[in-house]
């Protein structure tokens, strides 16, 4: 059975999803307590990684910047919450989470060390809720896209392979994640090429649209597609 | 509320209540709804008045349950703090940000790089000071805490200034309450950081620290904080009598 702080991190990301994004701070406060009174340091860091996720959220809905340095400082802690507990098992997700705040404030080389040794656990250390070829193959999507962003040109054949991982690798429990993270996979590629490749970028855009729109549930990936979109024209 | 009054600022002192009630997990949720009321409003400065406000309330659960992973959290608000007011461009913002950050670091041990803040905060609380905090006993408290904290990493000559800090801190004119709190965590402080080297003027600023806690019944917090240091310096002094009592009967 579930601990009530896992329980409450549940309904801080359920939260999220819905665009309560006030609500799932409130939540991911009460499972930090939760989580440190039942002693349990992996899930306060990963409660801290979750919380980044919500400002990144919060973000993208008012442009305010701040919230990307809040949710930067909260992925922080939980690297180094998870590096203080001495499990290499806690590492993937946060360092995951810190690139991500990196990435979206356009710190690259930060990003693209914290992408490194994030897939680097996941590879060598995954934790078991974790350890599946989909998660491997998006963290691998994220990391090559950023290297190319950054000037290494040959990380686009490495972003392809990684994304047909994503399409080859079995579904299982991913039947929400895997169409989050194939259409981000092609918004990540169509946005990185839309100056060097503009035909190819607006074939992912394409690709990354017919996903979306196959699937009602992805509302948060609709409106950043949209938005994505948007810069195209 | 009146409606003058923002939403961000009624919550923030609703939070400040919470904590200073010891319900934390409820001035945690102010904080939280602060925050987006804050962004929703265009007020920065209370942004990054809501990170220094749960670096506060994660210091007080972090005092409450001795876990370090409220003070890593404590830290990181702090900096966020700092962060934002960076971007807000008003220098005025800069001097407490800093100097929370520099606690936390210093609690955490990190104090290359408490130091370092300290320094910043300094530097910002005199010449750049916010009016809620232009007074001398303010800027005699961050000499102070930088001073402790530069003689924590090695430099013996930061004991002076520190000492000197204090006697301006004494002589400052300023609001019984806060003086007495500032002065008696400033004789703590330097009781810690002497306890190895001059063991004997640590246990002068003990007592010293002692005298003023016991006039003053507010200072409750202190109170528990001295209680806690004074227990390591009984540890010490009797572990001294049983090495001593070992070399007289050989």
């Amino acid at each position: 059975m579930e601990s009530a702080a896992r329980q409450i991190l549940g309904k801080a990301n359920q939260a999220r999803e819905d665009g309560d994004f006030e609500q799932a701070l409130i939540f991911n406060d009460q499972a930090v307590l939760a989580f440190q009174a039942e002693g349990d340091l992996l899930g306060l860091a990963e409660a801290q990684s979750y919380r980044s996720l919500t400002f990144r959220h919060l973000y993208e809905k008012t442009n305010d910047k701040n919230f990307l340095l809040i949710g930067k400082g909260a992925a922080r802690t939980g690297v180094e919450i998870a590096e203080g507990s001495g499990s290499k098992e806690s590492l993937a997700i946060p360092y995951f989470n810190l690139a991500k705040a990196y990435d979206d404030l356009g710190e690259l080389d930060e990003a693209i060390e914290n992408y490194r040794k994030a897939v680097e656990n996941i590879t060598n250390n995954p934790p078991a809720i974790h350890n599946r070829p989909t998660i491997v193959a998006d963290f691998k999507v994220h990391l090559a896209t950023s290297e190319y962003r950054n000037g290494d040109k040959s990380a686009l054949e490495r972003a392809e392979q990684a994304l047909k991982e994503l399409e080859d690798a079995e579904t299982g429990v991913d039947t929400y994640n895997k169409p989050v993270w194939l259409s981000g996979a092609h918004m990540r590629i169509a946005q990185m090429l839309k100056e060097d490749d503009p035909q190819k970028a607006k074939e992912h855009l394409e690709k990354a649209k017919e996903i979306v729109d196959s699937d009602k549930t992805l509302t948060l990936r609709k409106e950043q597609l949209e938005k994505l979109v948007s810069t195209f024209r | 509320m009146s409606p003058k009054d923002p939403k961000g600022r009624h919550l923030i002192e609703l939070a400040t209540n919470a904590r200073e009630s010891g319900d934390f997990i409820q001035a945690l949720v102010f904080e939280d709804q602060a925050l987006v009321a804050f962004q929703e409003e265009g007020d920065l400065a209370g942004l990054a008045e809501t990170q220094a406000g749960r670096f506060l309330t994660f210091r007080h659960l972090a005092e409450k349950t001795g876990d370090r992973s409220y003070l890593i959290l404590a830290k990181y608000a702090a900096l966020s703090g700092v962060e934002i007011s960076t971007r807000l461009g008003d220098k005025t913002s800069l001097a407490i940000p800093f100097f929370n950050l520099a606690k936390a670091q210093q609690t955490l041990g990190e104090v290359k790089e408490a130091v370092k803040s300290f320094r910043e905060a300094l530097k910002n609380i005199t010449e750049n000071p916010p009016k809620s905090h232009n007074r001398p006993a303010v800027i005699a408290d961050f000499k102070l805490n930088l001073s402790v904290a530069e003689y924590l990493t090695g430099d013996k000559s930061a004991l002076d200034r520190a000492r000197a800090a204090l006697k301006d801190l004494e002589r400052a004119d300023e609001d019984s309450y806060n003086k007495n709190v500032w002065l008696a965590s400033s004789h703590i402080k330097l009781a810690e950081a002497l306890k190895n080297n001059k063991p004997t003027l640590a246990q002068k600023h003990l007592l010293q620290s002692k005298a003023i806690i016991d006039s003053d019944p507010r200072l409750k917090l202190i109170a528990a904080k001295w209680d806690k240091l004074s227990k390591t310096f009984e540890k010490r002094s009797s572990k001294a009598k049983f090495s001593s009592k070992i070399i007289s009967t050989k």
